[in-house]
């Protein structure tokens, strides 16, 4: 366990309790300085509930949340915090960047800290437009912007990348990549799992209020059992004997006439060059499961927490897995 | 609170609503306080004596000496529900847009944010009565010029009166207000229940006041009737202006005082309470 120091937001035990499967329930998070921490769950599960309770907008029903080293909704707490929680919330009728002045005003900041953050999200040359008129995509940059006012050791950004196009999306990660380069420590909630895998030193998965999974994706993985070799052989009895003797498999088994090797996806090319080497014919290999995609999945089960979707079939594609 | 004051000014400043609302009460007071009446003295001032209306009563009122009253009188049924309504607007919309939220994650501390912008509307309200008495001042001016009848305009002391007056009234309903929208989140019903209080339920009790002696107790504690008692005060024959509907006086200025500024402290009060020990979610 980190020590005080490091840790920048520690819940233990926070109960948020709306009815008796509704809410947040005994959650124990642990986020370190520096870090960027995703946090996962569909719809409903709890995420935007923490984060509020986080940032003092909800009174926890029992348990404690300190955030950087303070009671969570403090004085000293939300000094430090800068916070996009669920869609953009902003006056219509002001610009975006009265809109910035407002609540610059609010943090007794300087004003020229709104000029600062509006170039940081590349929305100075629209400032001055009515918020109401802006695209999803402007109002969640004129949001983030107002996270990033405080100039905050913590950030916590709930789904930021909603209504982003491709190019906003890739700006959001080169933000946030930004932020863990200045030590800054994020708290991320997004459904795009391909780019919380890219971006999250690690992960924490929330499901019906409860944490079911913390730690790096690479831990994650290695408990969901990592991901899978699929290789279409001519013998495949033969071919798992062999492929079990490779390093890095850990197991070798035929699954509908097909060898199924568990291993990472680097070891696709070793097991198709052992095969071949070893006189097996190979006609097809493709790598499955083992994507955080799948490892959510298999965490929060068929199916979302609010009458989401049933899942899409885990596989080599990895794509947007909430709200589709 | 300096920094959420000046968050909430510049906010109510580029407001469409507040614009209408203070602009659509200026101009209510000028036309029923002023013009109107202008004009039907205008149309009967030649009538005999003791035939209906009474022609030097009605300029009478218009002019510089009395405008300062005149234009309180307006007050208790028109100006406070105007103002109740400026109120629920200016804190509704943190509802309507989800703006709370947005706000309270910048600033530290619910009550520095509700008392920041209780000091806004304050400012606005200010302002909004400045404009209000200076216009009818104006009008005052153009009608005993346009009329040939000259009456001195009252003292300092006495326009910082009515100016005050008019402010507390307005910050009495718009407290109100203010507190409806928080505990309703949301505008149009708290302007509803406001406008029905203030409109039907004081009205009813000052009615029924006149025929029922127990109920003259409450009727002091209403906004209405307490801005009824300072209109009255404010005018030099001490006398109630019953041409304007809703003018009644039932205690002195400085009672009717204390009652409109308890109206104030208990309703941002209650509102500071609500918004301390409510989730925003």
């Amino acid at each position: 366990m980190p020590d005080g120091d490091e840790t920048v937001i520690r819940t233990s035990g926070l109960t948020k309790r709306y009815s008796a499967d509704t809410g947040v329930f005994d959650l124990d998070l642990t986020v370190r300085r520096g870090e960027v921490y995703g946090f996962l769950g569909p719809n409903g599960s709890g995420k935007t509930t923490t984060m509020r309770m986080l940032v003092g907008l909800i009174r926890p029903t029992s348990g404690t949340a300190t955030v950087l080293g303070h009671p969570a909704g403090s004085h000293a707490a939300q000094r430090g915090v800068g916070a996009l929680i669920e869609s953009p919330a902003m006056y219509p009728h002001l610009s975006g960047r009265d809109n910035l002045r407002v609540l610059a005003r609010y943090a007794d900041l300087p004003p020229t800290r709104v000029d600062e953050v509006l170039d940081e999200v590349e929305m100075t040359a629209k400032a001055d437009v009515a918020f109401r008129a802006y695209s999803l995509g402007m109002r969640q940059r004129i949001a983030v912007a107002a996270a990033l006012l405080k100039d905050p050791a913590l950030l916590i950004l709930d789904e930021p990348t909603n209504g982003l196009d491709p190019a906003g999306m890739a700006g959001m990660r080169e933000l946030i990549t930004g932020l863990r380069r200045d030590h800054r420590t994020v708290l991320l909630s997004s459904h795009l799992l391909a780019e919380v895998e890219l971006l999250c030193d690690r992960v924490g998965v929330i499901r019906r209020g409860r944490l079911v999974a913390d730690g790096t994706v690479e831990e994650l993985r290695q408990g969901a059992g990592g991901g899978w070799i699929s290789v279409a052989v001519d013998a495949p009895e033969r071919a798992a004997e062999l492929a079990a003797r490779l390093p890095g498999v850990r197991s070798a088994t035929v699954v509908d006439g097909e060898l199924r090797v568990a291993a990472d996806r680097d070891r696709a090319a070793a097991v198709n060059r052992f095969l071949v080497e070893n006189g097996v014919e190979v006609s097809e290999l493709r790598c499955a499961g083992g994507s955080l995609e799948d490892v959510f999945f298999e965490l929060i089960g068929d199916q979302g927490e609010s009458g989401d979707e049933p899942r899409q079939q885990p596989g080599t594609e990895r794509a947007e897995v909430v709200n589709r | 609170m300096n920094g959420v004051l000046r968050a909430e000014l510049l906010s109510a400043r580029k407001r469409p609503g507040v614009w209408v609302v203070g602009g659509a009460w200026a101009g209510l007071a000028l036309a029923f306080g002023m013009v109107v009446p202008y004009i039907v003295w205008l149309i009967i001032r030649n009538r005999p004596q003791g035939s209906a209306g009474d022609p030097d009563k009605l300029i009478g009122g218009l002019l510089p000496d009395r405008f300062l009253s005149g234009t309180v009188d307006l007050y208790p049924m028109f100006g406070s529900a105007l103002m109740l309504i400026l109120g629920a607007v200016l804190v509704g919309g943190e509802y309507r847009w989800g703006t709370w939220g947005t706000l309270l994650v910048q600033r530290p501390g619910r009550s520095a944010a509700v008392l920041g912008k209780a000091a806004a509307i304050a400012v606005v309200l200010l302002c909004v009565t400045g404009a209000v008495v200076a216009c009818s001042a104006a009008a005052s001016a153009g009608a005993a010029a346009l009329s040939g009848r000259s009456a001195p305009w009252p003292d300092a002391a006495t326009l910082l009166g009515g100016i005050g007056a008019a402010w507390l009234v307005s910050m009495a309903a718009a407290s109100v207000g203010m507190f409806l929208a928080i505990l309703l989140r949301a505008t149009g019903a708290a302007i509803g229940v406001g406008l029905m209080w203030l409109l039907a339920v004081e009205n009813l009790v000052s009615g029924l006041a006149g025929v029922l002696p127990a109920l003259h107790g409450p009727e002091r504690l209403l906004i209405g009737p307490s801005a009824g008692s300072l209109a009255t005060a404010l005018d030099p024959t001490g006398k109630v202006n019953s041409s304007i509907p809703g003018v009644v006086s039932v205690s002195g200025p400085v009672t009717a005082s204390i009652v409109l500024a308890v109206y104030v402290v208990v309703f941002l009060g209650l509102s500071v309470r609500l918004i301390s020990r409510r989730d925003m979610s």
